[in-house]
Parts: C-alpha cells; structure tokens; sequence
C-alpha cells in the first residue's frame, strides 16, 4: 500500500471515502460495499481511526444537555428487565437496611437481606445473590439471623437471643416450594457456618421459609419436624 | 463536561465487566453529551431521547469493544451517539421544517467549558477549517455535527448535488493535508 500522504489517486480516493464514509454521507450500498473492504484491507481501517480522530476533534462543539429523568430508568429497565431504580438507590437501600438492623436489634428479630440491590452496588464485582433471613421469636425468646451467600456457597447462622435448652437441640428446616420441610441440621447457639449441600442450593430462593425447631438432642428422630417452632423468617431480595 | 477522560475509560472499563453501579455513573457523567449529539442530529425531543436510551443499550452491551487508542472515550461515546443518531435519521421520512429548525440549533456555539478542554486539538481543526472556504467548512461541519446528507446540504447552500459532493470532498482532502501538517 502506498503512504496515504502520497499524492496518486488510489489513497486520496479511499481517503475521502473513508472521510465520506466516518460523516455518514455514503448511500446504503456505498456503505456495504467499504464495510466489506474495511473487513479486508488494515490499511482502510487505519485510515478510517485517522478521520474518526481527526473529526472527534469536533466533538466539543456538541453542547451538552441534560436528558430527562425517566431516561435512566427506561434504560435500565430496557437492560436489566426489572423495575427502574432511582439513582438515588444505594442509599435508599441503605437506609432500608439501617432500618432492618434496627428493628432486629430491637426486637431481637432478624434481618433478611440480600444483595441490597440488584446492582451490586456495594461490591461492583459480586453479582452472585445474598439472602438474609430474620428468624424471628415465636413465642421462645429465640431468634436468629441467616445469610446466605450464593457466591461462596456459605450459610452462616447466628443467635440473636434465647439461651440452649437442656437434654434439647435446636434444628433449622427449609421450607420447600412443595411446603415440606427439608432439615438443614442441628443448629448451636454460637455463630455457625456451613457450606450448602449442592442439591439445596437451588432450593434458596428469596421467600424460602426457614424455620427452627426444638428437637430432642441430635435432632429429630424421623427426619420431619416433632417440636414446636420457635423460630421462623422468610428469605428476601431486597 | 465528562470529567477526565481517564475516569471514563475507567468506567467504560468496569461496564464492560457488567458492572451496574458502574454504569449509572458512566450515565450521569456522559449523559448530557450524549443527549446534546442525539438531540442536534435528530432535532427532535422525543425520538432523541429515544435514541439515547438506544444508544446506552448498545454502550452496555458494546462496553467490551472499546479499546484505548488515540480516539478518546469520550469520543468513542460520541462516536456511537452520533452513528445511531444517523442510521435513525436516514431511516426517518424528511420532515419539512427540519432545515429551518437545525438553523437554530447549529447557530448555537459551544459550550465554553467544553470547548476549552480540548482548546489545543480544537484550534488545530478550527484553524484547518478556516483555510478553507467559509461555505465549504460549513459544509463538513453540517455533515459532522448536524448529520446532514449530501442532498441537504446541497439544498441548503444553494448547489447542485454533484457540486456539493466535489466541494465537500476536495474539503476533506484539504482538511486532511492540513492536520497531518
């Protein structure tokens, strides 16, 4: 190929079609037609990044001006599928779970939290799911506070109140989409951690129904629940 | 304007990675740009806001392709604002007032903020368009920043449409000649 600055025809001709071409000003099939030579030839396409750039240079002259509010929102929207979320977002969703924490310390009641928002706003490269679940007292004086982290695959409990029952043992139950519980082992008092068996893991969901039993020590002999409920919290996305 | 370009190309960067938070903030740092190129080629609110929405899809989905070079992020965005921009305009039907409109909007000048940042590459391009013909750098500037077609800038300076396409070409050689200086 020759240097494009070299005068002969064949450069300064692609030259302006390339010019022609970066302004917008080819007709349908002109376009196609250098599309195709772009695919083929280096040295057109170093001639088109020339013009892009030396034409960028009047990018200045575009004026900003401010695009409507709902903009975002139907982008993300478009993009995402879900409902538009103010920009104002991570903060909403903060004070959200400010005011869950809050309430769980209060009433010793838990939180049920999740992936504060669908983007992840609070670590950008996390786009895994987080459930929180606030078991909340039946009655008991128990309560816990579960999350579970898709990413990692763990599950961590911890008492918020109550105390262990002599000659008992607390077990954690999964409530199915089918209604039946499926046990999740005995649970202690102290801050647990477990990995989730890989058959369960699809079964966490937001609005799985956790619950804690009293169970007689090792857990309940038939592999259902036998004693009363004293503690019980829905998983929720927020 | 858009804040250092860094910052976008760093943005542009972490979209690419399909990073939301990342994405609203490239939004609101390049928005009004963006809108500004949409809203000049289309003159029109409504299919300019359309056209925006259009264009962050594509930005999102595209985030990957950018690659830093010598063409600016923010020129990237620009570059993608202004080609969707112009495949909706020459797929619309013309509309009649349209010329009268763009009179208006291309006899706007610049933001002075924008315009001093990058004072030094645009005084190079401004000084090469002024050694040519006023109409004729008219020309290429109607054709960059309004989207205008051959046959409309052909109508508005009063030429024939193969006259305007040998002017505007023999424009460009001599623009060309004139930056590679």
């Amino acid at each position: 190929m020759s240097d494009p600055q070299e005068h002969d025809d064949g450069p300064d001709e692609d030259s302006v079609l390339v010019a022609e071409y970066v302004l917008g000003l080819l007709d349908p099939e002109e376009r196609e037609k250098l599309r195709a030579r772009l695919v083929a030839e280096p040295e057109l396409r170093r001639e088109l990044a020339l013009w892009q750039s030396r034409l960028a240079r009047l990018d200045t002259e575009f004026e900003e001006k401010p695009a409507p509010e709902r903009t975002l929102p139907a982008i993300e929207e478009k993009l995402f599928g879900k409902p538009a979320r103010s920009r104002h977002g991570l903060w909403e969703s903060l004070t959200f779970w400010r005011s869950l924490a809050g309430a769980a310390a209060l009433i010793a009641i838990i939180a049920v939290g999740t992936n504060f928002l669908r983007p992840p706003q609070l670590s950008p490269s996390e786009l895994a799911m987080q459930l929180v679940a606030a078991l909340e007292d039946q009655g008991s004086g128990v309560s816990f506070v579960a999350l579970y982290d898709e990413h990692s695959g763990m599950f961590k409990l911890t008492a918020l109140s109550g105390a262990a029952v002599p000659d008992k043992d607390f077990e954690l139950w999964m409530i199915g989409s089918d209604g039946k519980p499926v046990s999740m082992g005995v649970v202690p008092m102290s801050p647990m951690e477990m990995p989730v068996p890989d058959d369960m893991k699809s079964h966490f969901t937001p609005g799985t129904m956790l619950t804690v039993t009293l169970e007689p020590k090792g857990g309940s002999p038939t592999g259902d629940p036998t004693g009363p409920v004293v503690a019980k919290g829905e998983a929720t996305l927020i | 304007m858009a804040g250092q370009s860094s910052d976008i190309a760093d943005l542009i960067a972490r979209v690419a990675l399909r990073d939301r938070a990342a994405f609203q903030a490239l939004y609101g740092a390049t928005s009004a740009k963006l809108f500004g190129v949409t809203l000049r080629i289309l003159r029109d609110r409504a299919e300019a806001e359309e056209a925006l929405q259009e264009v962050y899809v594509k930005i999102w989905q595209r985030a990957d392709r950018y690659r830093a070079g010598n063409y600016s992020p923010i020129s990237w965005l620009v570059a993608i604002a202004r080609n969707h921009s112009l495949d909706f305009l020459r797929a619309r039907k013309p509309v009649s007032d349209d010329i009268e409109t763009a009179f208006d909007l291309a006899d706007r000048g610049p933001d002075p903020e924008a315009a001093a940042m990058a004072a030094g590459e645009r005084a190079q391009i401004e000084a090469c368009l002024d050694e040519l013909e006023v109409d004729r750098a008219g020309a290429v500037r109607g054709a960059y920043l309004d989207g205008y077609s051959y046959e409309e800038l052909a109508s508005r300076y009063g030429v024939p449409l193969n006259t305007m396409r040998t002017w505007l070409r023999r424009s460009l050689m001599k623009l060309k000649e004139c930056l590679t200086r």
